[in-house]
């Protein structure tokens, strides 16, 4: 088997899907599973319906929070379910006219992209060093990752406020990148961590004797091979840096440095009657998550399901 | 952790700290200052814009606190019916998308992986949005197909409103423990449930007697992020109903919240919050205690 615990996943859910793709199951009718005793697969039929069903529910709110952004303030009151007889885009309008939602875009993608980036660079080197180095603390160090993992985070919400508004960093363009970045942290060492641990260190002590030095080892040879666990924790460290709310909106009051999640909050509370408006705002805050998770599914999935795992 | 043994190219222990100290640095920032600093505030009272020493006393008061004990029910409320019902249906569900009775089974685990990815304030709007009162999804679901009986003010009554935000919660979550289930079934041995076939084990059988007792460590996270999960609630809450009408959805973090906030009580909030993290982790231990001494080890 490969030597990586994500791929095995991968391998795994590729599996998954290979033996029992919607041909299978449609080619071979009279060949149910033994334990349905051989029967019209009435009990398939019936679980199959219960999730799709069930599948339709986690999917559809959101569907009908887009549609339902496309209709105006009046044909919204009509019916709520229809789709739009005549879609516009005036709640889109509104919203682009008002100026605000630009300010948050821009300052969400500065949090998540430097976050981010702080991240990877920063649990790389962290990863690398307890994965093959041994010295006094290492696993102090390691427990103090698994902290973080553990954590109630919201509990810190009020200490890590009384903190910053002591420094005076409290409404900056600067001081949401601290918690992203640390709370990021853990699950990224983690990850990394147990990736580097799973390439054999043969590998670095051959580079080593070459007379590769340690940079060279670290990212020109075992950088590269790290790539996939690379991609999952910037996914994932993008997405809760730009869904994260609770730090947001205890450390942050100046509409100049609300990121979008804030920025919807306080257009929501606003305009609570004006449900296409909010609706569009909500569409606007989710596309990027959306996209994401369209182009990278399997990577966000797993890399979710592992670090739980890790947890 | 296995022990790393000593590599002829490993640089010196100075050299190793420049490694870590800039995350150390960042992650201490946020987590070990806090959480000391939070302890020291929690000993005291804020009042006339100060910190004055009080000793024990907002801990004295936390324990004859009924507000807060009530605000912890909910978080207990909210845990026990996340293990029920998102817990045991994702296990379900996981179960049955391995068994290979399930038509497009990854199309299946993304679409209810979806609203995990989503900001917590978006699916809280949209929560916000199917329980709205008269322009509610539910609601008017409820009417259209004549069950309009059963029209709730699904986020103001106080009796109602716990539960519908645990729906909210199980709905964008459960996606997680499905996931973290279907990644549990994918290391198990495959062998173990064919030779139970042969035998033949029934479809329950084989569910409760072989694959349960191998997922004993998937389980076990699963209750340890259904728990710490439940105890760190925040956000929805927060955005849904603030906490509303008057206590009957809050929990301990918004609770912790409003009391620094709203209150100025900075001291006692800090208190509550030294609370959470203290019961977190006692809860968190307990259960990988519970399951490391009492379910069957797996790993065959």
């Amino acid at each position: 088997m490969s030597a990586h615990p994500n791929r095995l996943a991968r391998d795994a859910a590729d599996d998954l899907v290979d033996g029992v793709g919607p041909d299978v199951a449609r080619d071979e009718p009279s060949a149910p599973p033994p334990f349905l005793g051989g029967r019209v697969n009435v009990p398939g039929i019936l679980i199959n319906a219960l999730l799709i069903a069930f599948a339709i529910t986690t999917i559809f709110p959101m569907l009908w929070v887009l549609y339902n952004s496309l209709k105006s303030t009046g044909e919204f009151a009509q019916s709520i379910f229809a789709l739009p007889s005549e879609p516009t885009f005036a709640a889109y309008t509104n919203i682009f006219e008002r100026g605000t939602v630009f300010t948050a875009l821009w300052n969400s993608v500065f949090y998540s992209v430097v976050s981010t980036v702080l991240i990877v660079v920063l649990a790389y080197s962290i990863g690398y060093a307890l994965a093959r180095f041994e010295f006094r603390g290492r696993s102090l160090v390691f427990s103090f990752f698994v902290l973080g993992l553990l954590l109630p985070i919201p509990a810190l919400l009020v200490p890590v406020f009384m903190q910053y508004r002591g420094i005076g960093i409290l409404d900056t363009q600067f001081v949401l990148l601290i918690p992203y970045t640390a709370f990021g942290l853990s699950l990224a060492v983690f990850l990394i961590e147990g990736y580097i641990r799973k390439i054999p260190i043969e590998l670095d002590e051959a580079a080593h004797v070459d007379g590769a030095s340690l940079f060279t080892i670290m990212f020109v040879i075992v950088f590269p091979i790290c790539r996939p666990i690379i991609a999952t924790v910037t996914l994932l460290s993008f997405l809760h840096s730009w869904n994260e709310f609770a730090f947001a909106t205890t450390l942050i009051r100046d509409e100049a440095y609300k990121p979008i999640p804030l920025w919807l909050r306080t257009f929501g509370g606003q305009y609570a009657t004006d449900y296409p408006g909010l609706m569009a705002g909500m569409v606007i805050a989710s596309i990027p998550v959306i996209v994401l998770f369209l182009f990278f599914r399997e990577k966000i999935v797993e890399g979710f399901a592992g670090g739980a795992v890790k947890a | 952790m296995a022990a790393v043994s000593s590599r002829a190219f490993q640089p010196g222990t100075k050299a190793i700290w420049l490694f870590l100290l800039p995350g150390l640095i960042v992650y201490g920032g946020v987590v070990l200052t806090p959480l000391l600093g939070g302890l020291w505030y929690s000993l005291h009272e804020f009042y006339n814009f100060q910190f004055h020493w009080s000793g024990l006393s907002n801990y004295a008061k936390l324990i004859q606190d009924g507000d807060f004990w009530f605000t912890l029910r909910n978080n207990f409320i909210i845990i026990v019916l996340s293990v029920i019902f998102q817990i045991t249906t994702a296990f379900a569900i996981a179960v049955l998308m391995n068994s290979k009775m399930v038509v497009a089974p990854k199309l299946l685990r993304t679409a209810i992986f979806f609203p995990v990815i989503l900001s917590p304030v978006v699916t809280s709007f949209v929560w916000i949005l199917v329980f709205d009162i008269n322009n509610g999804l539910l609601n008017s679901m409820l009417e259209s197909i004549g069950l309009g009986g059963l029209r709730q003010k699904w986020l103001d009554d106080p009796d109602v409103v716990i539960y519908s935000v645990t729906v909210a919660l199980v709905w964008q979550y459960i996606g997680l423990f499905l996931v973290i289930f279907l990644s549990g079934l994918s290391a198990i041995n495959q062998e173990t449930i064919e030779a139970a076939e042969v035998d033949g084990a029934s479809t329950f059988q084989k569910t409760v007697f072989v694959i349960f007792p191998q997922l004993a460590s998937t389980w076990s996270v699963a209750m340890v992020l259904a728990i710490s999960g439940g105890l760190k609630i925040f956000e929805h809450i927060y955005i849904m109903t603030g906490g509303g009408p008057g206590l009957s959805s809050t929990v301990v973090a918004q609770y912790a919240y409003s009391q620094s906030f709203l209150r100025t009580q900075f001291g006692y909030g800090n208190t509550i919050a030294i609370a959470i993290v203290i019961l977190s982790l006692v809860f968190v231990s307990l259960t990988i205690f519970v399951f490391n001494r009492f379910v069957v080890k797996d790993r065959v």
